[in-house]
């Protein structure tokens, strides 16, 4: 079983509820021991591509390999060695954190002990504190150590940090560095681009049930091209715009929220072309930013959204 | 031991929550001093008198003979009727409005010729020719309790005065009935009644809500998905679940034979093994239509109205709190098909409170009967799902 490669390769992947195909021939490797992260909007279909791997939903169509074996769908065996964090973490009131771990320990034959588990999650002090009572951060922390408790070799985290404030976002970045440095895979899912930056080895960008591009998180951005992105705030001119694009400036307009991005290589001389371009047809120019291109980027040049618009 | 290690876990989340230990241990007892407190007072032997007018308008033998054993039974202590005589009036509209102000519960007529008919349909009889006895006219005010049982007991009289007529008349072979008395009851406790009442509650409340309305909300909180994604199987998950709420169902009938027994000196025997069998019964049947209300919900919400729906006429027909056999035939094809029925009657059974109006096999098959759907139907369910 431990002769592979790829810890999870999936070809083909299909799932389709009413009229709407809801994952649309996926196909992905996830190499052992990386961070594999899906990213996309709601809805694109991450979530139930994760569940299809976890045995919680059967396929339409496609195939599934996992620790070297193809399976339908995966069973006690393969359960051992996985751990899930769901998207949303309700679990059953009235019980201790020490209780909760304890229970779902109880559920696997070789795992790691509760109290060593509260320590790396840092809940250490909360051991007896009941599990509604607990913030947001410390909950998702308990799912991941929930996740933990069988010692998985593979852990799929699905969007672990929703909702979550920046610190206890990146408690939790914390630790699943840490569990990437003990040589466990972690398939992620997402729609926070800096979190995939941040985390991933591999990105796999959803959109509408297909994987529309993949690879490192350096190569995806530098695929776009433009060494920098200049934001401004403008108002929606159609003279404006053509005029643009006639400069040769390369960029993309959000006329929801009045944005414009314009990836360039010369910083100078394109913001310039936009700030002359403005003063000619009258318009303001308001919060210009200039920064690095990110995976918010790629997507928004792959679909023209961006990727929390919804 | 995975199943029995978990049901520790489940047990200890349902005990530890106020509303789970108020609705599910102390309103089933709160419910019980309350029917206790308003409905005991029904078993105290009282007296009943009926105030009846007899009109007699006829003076014969006959007439007199009846108009004398009402005398007799509207005398002394023991007396049934408030007699008031009238002889030789015609009925008037006064008498009506008596009856209708609730003044008389009954008016009795012995017409005019009553005497000359019965005499001639005598003749006529021992001629072995048809005729109609003349009739005795009683008046009665329909719908009214007090009116109608009157009118009953006065009917008994009249038949017992048919019977004793015909044994003069004729040689009549009278039995001779051979009575043994083979054991003895207390008299009518409502305490006795209500307990097993009671019991079918606590244990109908936890399988409807305990079971329906929670495992829907660990569906609708993916809380049943996140067991489905550890190596535990449905069965095991579902036995741990059962047994933690056992536990419950044991404590919830401690509690209430402990107020039924100590507070009000029921006579009930709970360790019975008849009735400890058919708790068992009532238990799993129960349980499974809270097994059967969640499978079939697809929130909290919706298993609240389904579980509402159910509760009432379940509850309300199936005689735990009265008897439920002269309901409207409207409504009496609920009591008919309600499993509660048949357990509140079998319970009180195994109790020897009151004999089950229902065959033995009936009140044991009837909730194995829907054991085995509601079981069916929740497995078949849990078991296509996916949980979402």
């Amino acid at each position: 079983m431990n002769n592979y490669k790829f810890i999870v390769e999936v070809e083909d992947l299909r799932k389709t509820y009413g009229n709407v195909k809801a994952v649309d021939g996926v196909n992905f490797k996830i190499k052992k021991g990386s961070i594999f992260t899906l990213l996309g909007p709601n809805g694109a279909g991450k979530t139930t591509t994760l569940e299809i791997i976890e045995g919680l939903r059967i396929p339409d169509g496609g195939n599934i390999k996992i620790f070297g074996k193809e399976v339908k769908r995966i069973g006690k065996e393969e359960k051992e060695l996985i751990g899930v964090s769901l998207q949303e973490t309700q679990l059953i009131s009235h019980l201790t954190v020490k209780e909760t771990l304890s229970m779902f320990r109880s559920f696997y034959k070789k795992g790691l002990k509760v109290d060593d588990i509260l320590e790396f999650i840092n809940l250490k002090d909360k051991a007896k504190s009941p599990v509604d009572k607990l913030s947001g951060g410390q909950k998702q922390r308990l799912a991941i150590g929930l996740a933990l408790v069988n010692d998985p070799e593979l852990l799929f985290l699905d969007e672990p940090t929703t909702g979550l404030d920046p610190q206890a976002r990146r408690s939790i970045w914390d630790l699943l560095l840490q569990l990437k440095k003990q040589g466990k895979t972690i398939v992620l899912t997402t729609h926070y681009m800096e979190e995939a930056e941040f985390l991933a080895d591999w990105v796999c960008i959803m959109d509408y049930g297909k994987i529309i591009r993949e690879g490192t998180p350096e190569d995806l951005i530098k695929s776009i091209g433009g060494e920098s992105v200049i934001e401004v705030d403008v108002e929606e001119n159609h003279s404006f715009l053509d005029r643009l694009k006639e400069l040769g400036v390369n960029y993309t307009y959000n006329p929801k929220h009045g944005r414009l991005l314009a990836k360039t290589d010369n910083v100078l001389e394109t913001i310039d072309s936009i700030l002359k371009t403005a003063r000619e047809c009258s318009l303001k120019v308001r919060n210009e930013i200039i920064r690095q291109p990110n995976l918010e980027d790629v997507f928004l040049t792959l679909t023209g959204r961006q990727l929390r618009e919804e | 031991m995975i199943v029995l290690k978990n049901s520790i876990y489940f047990f200890k989340s349902a005990i530890r929550e106020r509303e789970f230990i108020f609705w599910f241990i102390a309103f089933p007892i709160i419910l019980m001093v309350m029917l206790i407190t308003i409905f005991s007072s029904m078993t105290r032997v009282e007296r009943i008198n009926f105030n009846i007018y007899l009109v007699k308008n006829e003076s014969g033998e006959f007439s007199n003979m009846i108009s004398e054993v009402f005398k007799r039974i509207s005398e002394g202590e023991d007396k049934i009727f408030n007699l008031k005589l009238m002889e030789n009036i015609s009925l008037k509209e006064k008498f009506f409005d008596d009856l209708k102000k609730g003044k008389t519960n009954l008016i009795l007529e012995i017409p005019e010729g009553f005497d000359t008919g019965i005499l001639s349909h005598i003749t006529f009889k021992m001629l072995g020719m048809e005729s109609n006895p003349p009739p005795i006219k009683i008046y009665t005010l329909k719908y009214n309790v007090s009116s109608e049982s009157a009118s009953m007991i006065v009917k008994n009289i009249f038949d017992r005065m048919n019977l004793e007529f015909v044994k003069k008349m004729r040689k009549v072979n009278e039995y001779q009935v051979k009575t043994e008395i083979v054991g003895s009851k207390a008299g009518f406790s409502y305490v006795d009644f209500i307990y097993p009442g009671i019991v079918i509650v606590s244990i109908f409340f936890t399988g409807l809500m305990g079971i329906g309305e929670e495992l829907s909300w660990y569906k609708e909180g993916k809380i049943l998905k996140r067991f489905q994604l550890t190596p535990i199987s449905n069965l095991q998950f579902f036995l741990a679940y059962f047994l933690a709420r056992f536990y419950f169902f044991i404590i919830q009938i401690l509690a209430i034979t402990f107020v039924g027994k100590v507070i009000y000196k029921s006579t009930i025997n709970p360790l019975s093994y008849y009735f400890v069998l058919y708790i068992l019964l009532t238990i799993f049947s129960l349980s499974s239509l809270g097994f059967f209300v969640s499978s079939v919900s697809k929130n909290t919400n919706s298993a609240s109205v389904i579980a509402q729906i159910i509760q009432f006429p379940l509850q309300f027909l199936g005689g735990i709190y009265f008897p439920v056999f002269d309901v409207p035939w409207i409504i009496r094809w609920i009591v008919i098909i309600n499993p509660i029925t048949y357990l509140a009657a079998g319970i009180r059974d195994t109790l020897g409170i009151m004999p089950s109006p229902y065959p033995l096999y009936l009140t044991i098959l009837v909730p194995l009967l829907y054991t085995g759907v509601f079981l069916s139907i929740a497995l078949r369910k849990y078991k296509v799902v996916e949980f979402s």
